[in-house]
């Protein structure tokens, strides 16, 4: 019975009818958690021409090749990580490569089209939540600095729905920690589950009340309130997931395990909380799938004024057009410089944790990257991928490819490491081989 | 051509591309479109002008004029003509139609440097596409595939549950931001779209807001508080020189040589006394952080106000300082009421109220619950609730004590405090916001109907009732409460949360009723106007004309009624934001070290100028063309001491006779500031603004891959920006479009990053283009306008079946000499409006 902790019997006790979680546990060889982690910075990174100054410094893609390469002061911090991350350089969406690059975090885990009308698709980490979500209370955990969903084309958010509609991020520690952690106040479990069979009538009346109006209405306006039927549906199976996860417990963490008085006027401390929270939700089991936009393409929003805030001139999409003014690149260089540190300290809180026979990093496939290589292009995407060697994944190396490998191949690659039965992933023509 | 029409332009000619059946559909499409056009009665082109003609006449003047910029070889604004769908019904290039017909109806198109275009050739081209554009028009209207439903915006949904619920929670804050459309507006029903999170943020919220709505207060929760600003702050100065003795006798007992420890009981007093105006944010530590007060009964308060209402005798709030108040209740939920006495001391100043708590030793949470322009001795009342503080209960992170602050938000001018009385939980009234009735079939039947700014059927109320059986079975207990009306029951509390998470409450729905599927209800008619000017829910009076079915009969005093109404600001504040899109001032960081002045008081300012404008120029009916040109600048002291303009004291902005350089929009500090990089002045920037938003002519997108702006050989770093666009410009790829942008904004070059003045020599100056938008673009801008303020009427994007409405507004407009109110009027009466 190692392989099935007591929270997970008790599950299957409550709601074993609702959950298949047996039926999936049998199917895996071994039942500790696969998971996945998605990371994303705008605006591309310091890539300084061969015969500039700074390009042996600040130059984000290591030099020399396979095991041989050399890191430069952008990537420094992920120095003591060597064994666990693989560094990609080449891959890009082909279908991104011609659209305005600033739409391209929209797609950066989609792969989607949007080069014409605006129609975005499923991104990897909800395909993985497919697979993994019947383990854990939370089907997935999608965070940006930001919050919600920023607008069409300047996302912000990185996680789209199956009808390639945007899923909100959240952005407030306290409140994504009361989520994971905290349980409803006063209520006895039976008050809780009366609560839910209310939601439960409501939304189905709900349901019932728009289809109603649905046939009164004109073509355009019928496709439009399939978007809140659909919400609706969702919402719906949301509160036969809470009803099912009633009487597991939520797990304990301690207030002071994280700073959940973080604020996005102290980017440090912000981005380090909300790498935190990831690794509580993991460590916890919460769940096993969570995505991170640090801040927004274009200049949009309140991620993109951590380098002005950092005592750098200017916000993150002017740093990476002021290449051309004094130490332009350099500047540029050490903002990617102070994301990989802080990645650095992520991938080595994931590192100590152990977990079954090894650490929680090496079950963790955790990809930090950006949908464009310098300003403007969508090529070259700048990719790190670490952990999850337990999961399958081989590091240790920088590779480079042709744009003949669609970047959906290393997203693939990720998915069915993580448990997805998926065979492609929106324009993918194989599978990552090298990692 | 927007930047989405132009990437939609691209995979239009990516797919035409595919294969060769398409192109047989092409001929096919081609061919229908010839035999509809045979057949359709002529366009309102007279009789003596050439008919709508045949289809390889005008494939000739395509090709002879057009296609060569615009065709295989060359596509100019990915604009390909020669793939452009010719077939107006069912085929997606109507709009890039239309932007042809206008293009060449101006004579933009061909450019001056092309083969000219004979007048007969045009004339056949016009005649074409306009008739073409007016059959499919017609189709469309029929069809109805346009999108007429429209969530309600954060600010909508905030504003409706606030006014049909009679109280004030920040119901929208945890709602996804609102997408933007590709015209520049966050009500435009195609963009407002619905996510899982949000349906069940609805319900969460819907379910708290009933829960306070059931709360009636009873009288043994109520406090209250009378703080004569002077005795009190008097009787406080003397505590403290108490306290400093003491502090200073301790430390002088300690000094056997060593450095005294401190001693709690005699800490160290602030530097001034607790609770006297300060400036930051910061307070000091050892204190309740703020004037400690304590509630006193309700007859004492009622026999203080009596005595304090007979003399006025305050203390001063300097400029930028705040008077702060603790209380120590630890209330969590409830109502507050703020009455203020102040008045400005030889000036009008800007006070604003805020309550908030002190979480630790030096942070404040403080929430604005208002601001009111001081002039005269006089008593202004705030209303907030407890619930919309982010308090925070655990351990040691559970706060001191409650604050109110009143800060003096002027830089120029003191702010006499008089007294402020704060009344926790007052008695509220039953007022027409009462949502319990007798029986859950009573409360429904007149909750129900305002909710959803309708009648409702038997038939719904049925399905409402029916619900309430079901959730009747399950036991849900409510929050405890001491106040709660006997009426209230979790059962009912969640039918009410199902009639507020519903479509019909969360969109405004215009159903097709068989036989009139265009005509508008009254109540409908209700929604569009009363969304339009106030940004929620008719009132009790519209709808009492509605229900009576009077509303168009009596629309013309009903508007005269909204716009004169205080709610007409929302319409023009959130008009004014999207149009000339002032949230730019928040997505530009402004260096610091660059502009040390600039504050967030200095930006907020800068929007309110801006606001203040619009708002003279329309409640004054003024030529709307002033908001190009004025000869007045609206001004406070913040705003004049940024410009330069000596001796104006005063928070209150007012019309004053224009300083050199200044006058109208473009020579605002929002604009110029907002369309700047934070650093230096912006010209692309700028110059694109003023196409996009004032003449409606937005540029196309730059093509991938360019390289931007300064990123070009090493050496360039010198130039001016005015040299790096003519380099930029040189370049083929680029010119087009910048020949097109630049000199507006190059001619604002003047102007620095934070609008200052610099006082340069330069070729172009503000009054060139000020000058060239009056002269040479006064039409286009009234159009422009037309355009921007019927998109946000009707909460869509305009499409060509709009223009023939669209150019007979404008012609009204420029008529009445732009007047903005009178294309408001002509808007409401118009057709378009007033059908869906």
């Amino acid at each position: 019975m190692k392989s099935l902790n007591r929270r997970t019997l008790l599950r299957g006790i409550g709601c074993s009818l609702a959950l298949p979680v047996l039926d999936c546990m049998a199917v895996l060889p071994e039942s500790l958690p696969r998971r996945a982690c998605f990371v994303f910075f705008p605006n591309g990174v310091s890539l300084p021409p061969h015969e500039h100054p700074a390009h042996k410094d600040w130059h984000w893609f290591p030099f020399g090749d396979g095991k041989d390469y050399a890191l430069t002061r952008s990537l420094a911090p992920l120095e003591p990580h060597r064994a666990d991350i693989s560094i990609l350089q080449g891959l890009s969406h082909p279908r991104g490569r011609m659209v305005v690059a600033h739409t391209t975090a929209d797609t950066f885990l989609t792969g989607g089209d949007v080069s014409g009308a605006y129609n975005n698709s499923i991104s990897i980490d909800q395909i993985i939540s497919r697979a993994t979500a019947p383990h854990t209370r939370f089907p997935s955990l999608v965070l940006s600095s930001d919050g919600g969903i920023g607008y069409t084309a300047r996302t912000g958010t990185l996680s789209f729905n199956k009808s390639g509609q945007p899923i909100p991020a959240e952005a407030d520690p306290r409140r994504i920690f009361n989520r994971l952690f905290s349980s409803v106040e006063g209520q006895t479990d039976e008050q809780q589950r009366a609560a839910l069979r209310n939601s439960g009538s409501l939304l189905d009346y709900l349901l019932e009340d728009g289809r109603r109006l649905q046939r009164q209405l004109g073509r355009g306006d019928r496709a439009k309130l399939d978007e809140y039927l659909t919400a609706v549906r969702e919402v719906e199976t949301q509160v036969h997931r809470t009803e099912a996860w009633l009487d597991v417990a939520k797990p304990k963490v301690a207030t002071d395990e994280v700073n959940l008085q973080a604020v996005q006027s102290d980017p440090g401390e912000y981005i380090k909380t909300i790498y935190d929270l990831m690794f509580l939700a993991f460590r916890s089991d919460s769940t096993r799938v969570a995505t991170y936009q640090i801040s927004r393409e274009d200049g949009q929003g309140i991620g993109d004024q951590f380098p002005s805030i950092l005592g750098f001139n200017g916000g993150h999409h002017s740093l990476s057009h002021s290449t051309e003014t004094e130490n332009g690149f350099e500047h540029w260089g050490r903002y990617d410089e102070f994301l990989s540190a802080q990645l650095a300290c992520f991938l080595q809180r994931l590192k100590s944790t152990v977990e079954g026979d090894s650490s929680l990093l090496d079950r963790t496939t955790v990809l930090y990257g950006c949908s464009t290589s310098h300003t403007h292009i969508a090529r070259n995407y700048p990719i790190v991928i670490a952990g999850g060697k337990a999961c399958g994944l081989k590091h240790g190396a920088l590779h480079r490819y042709s744009e003949d490998t669609p970047f959906s191949n290393a997203l693939l690659r990720i998915a069915q490491a993580t448990g997805a039965r998926d065979e492609r992933f929106a324009d993918s023509s194989g599978v990552l081989s090298e990692i | 051509m927007t930047r989405d029409e132009a990437m939609h332009f691209r995979n239009h000619v990516q797919r035409a591309g595919d294969g060769s059946m398409k192109h047989v559909g092409f001929a096919l499409s081609i061919l229908f479109s010839m035999v509809c056009q045979v057949a359709l009665p002529v366009s309102p082109c007279s009789a003596d002008e050439p008919s709508i003609g045949n289809q390889a006449e005008v494939e000739a003047v395509l090709s002879r004029h057009c296609v060569r910029c615009h065709g295989p070889k060359i596509k100019k604004a990915e604009l390909r003509l020669d793939e452009l769908d010719r077939d107006f019904v069912n085929g997606n290039d109507a709009e890039h139609w239309q932007e042809v017909l206008n293009q060449v109806a101006a004579g933009e198109m061909p450019p001056k440097e092309a083969l000219a275009l004979p007048d007969a050739d045009r004339q056949r081209l016009t005649v074409w596409i306009r008739s073409s554009l007016e059959m499919a028009a017609t189709q469309r209207r029929n069809s109805s595939g346009r999108v007429e439903l429209r969530r309600l915006t954060i600010d909508q949904y905030q504003q409706t549950m606030e006014d049909l619920l009679g109280f004030r929670l920040e119901f929208s804050k945890d709602l996804p931001p609102d997408s933007v459309s590709k015209d520049g507006f966050l009500n435009n029903g195609q963009t407002l779209f619905m996510a899982p999170s949000q349906v069940e943020t609805y319900m969460e919220v819907a379910r708290r807001a009933l829960d306070i709505s059931f709360d009636t207060v009873s009288a043994d929760k109520e406090l209250y508080y009378f703080v004569a600003a002077k005795a009190e702050r008097e009787a406080d100065f003397e505590t403290w020189k108490k306290r400093t003795a003491q502090h200073e006798a301790h430390l002088e007992r300690a000094s056997d040589g060593r450095p005294a420890k401190p001693n709690p009981k005699y800490p160290r007093p602030e530097p001034v006394p607790t609770g006297h105006t300060r400036k930051t944010d910061r307070i000091y530590g050892n204190s309740h952080g703020g004037l400690l007060i304590q509630p006193i009964s309700k007859e004492q308060y009622a026999e203080k106000r009596v005595a304090n209402s007979r003399t006025f005798d305050g203390v001063p709030v300097s400029p930028g300082f705040r008077q702060m108040y603790g209380m120590a209740n630890w209330l969590l939920r409830g109502e507050l009421l703020v009455r203020v006495r102040a008045a400005g001391s030889g000036g009008m100043v800007k006070m604003t109220v805020s309550l908030g708590y002190r979480s630790s030793e030096t942070i404040l949470n403080l929430r604005p619950i208002g601001s009111v322009i001081v002039g005269d001795d006089e008593i202004f009342e705030f209303h907030a609730r407890m619930e919309n503080l982010p308090v925070l209960l655990t351990g040691k992170e559970k706060f001191h004590a409650e604050l109110i602050t009143i800060a003096n938000d002027s830089v120029s001018t003191p702010l006499i405090l008089d007294s402020v009385e704060i009344v926790f939980s007052p008695r509220s009234e039953a007022t027409e916001h009462a949502v319990l009735d007798d029986t859950p079939e009573a409360t429904l039947r007149k909750f129900v109907p305002r909710a959803w700014r309708r009648p409702i059927s038997d038939e719904e109320i049925q399905g409402l009732l029916d619900l309430h059986r079901q959730l009747s079975q399950n036991e849900v207990a409510l929050p405890v409460d001491v106040g709660r009306d006997p009426r209230a029951s979790a059962a009912l509390r969640d039918t009410l949360a199902a009639v507020l998470s519903s479509a019909n409450f969360l969109y405004r729905t215009e159903p097709r009723v068989s036989g009139k599927e265009h005509a508008l209800s009254d109540h409908e008619l209700a929604c569009r106007l009363s969304y339009f000017l106030w940004n929620t829910m008719p009132d009790a009076e519209l709808r009492r004309i509605a229900d009576a079915g009077e509303l168009r009969t009596r629309l013309a005093t009903q508007l005269a009624r909204m716009l004169a109404d205080a709610k007409s600001n929302r319409f023009l504040r959130s008009f004014v934001y999207q149009w000339l899109d002032l949230g730019g001032l928040d997505r530009v960081a402004v260096n610091p070290e660059n502009f040390p002045e600039y504050t967030s008081e200095l930006k907020a300012d800068s929007a309110e100028e801006t606001y203040a404008l619009f708002d003279h120029i329309l409640r004054q009916d003024l030529p709307a063309t002033q908001l190009l040109k004025s000869d007045f600048v609206m001004l406070n002291d913040r705003m004049a001491q940024h410009y330069g303009v000596q001796h104006l004291t005063g928070s209150n902005f007012r019309p004053v006779p224009a300083p050199e350089h200044r006058g109208g929009l473009l020579s605002q500090a929002s604009f110029l500031t907002a369309n700047a990089n934070g650093v230096d002045s912006h010209p692309v920037k700028r110059g694109t603004w003023i196409l996009r938003r004032l003449l409606n002519d937005p540029p196309p997108p730059p093509p991938p891959n360019v390289p931007m702006l300064g990123a070009a050989k090493v050496g360039t770093d010198r130039l001016t920006i005015a040299q790096r666009l003519e380099q930029h410009r040189d370049n083929a790829a680029c010119f087009d479009c910048h020949q097109k942008i630049d000199h507006w904004g190059l001619a604002l070059e003047n102007f620095d990053a934070i609008g200052k003045w610099r006082g340069l020599d330069t070729e172009l100056d503000s009054n060139d283009i000020q000058r060239r938008l009056l002269d040479e673009r006064k039409n286009q801008f009234a159009k422009a306008f037309t355009e921007k303020l019927m998109t946000y009427a009707l909460g869509r994007s305009l499409d060509f079946s709009d223009s023939a409405a669209v150019d007979a507004l404008a012609a009204e407009f420029v008529s009445s000499q732009y007047r903005i109110r009178k294309l408001i009027e002509c808007i409401v009466l118009g057709e378009t409006f007033q059908t869906k």
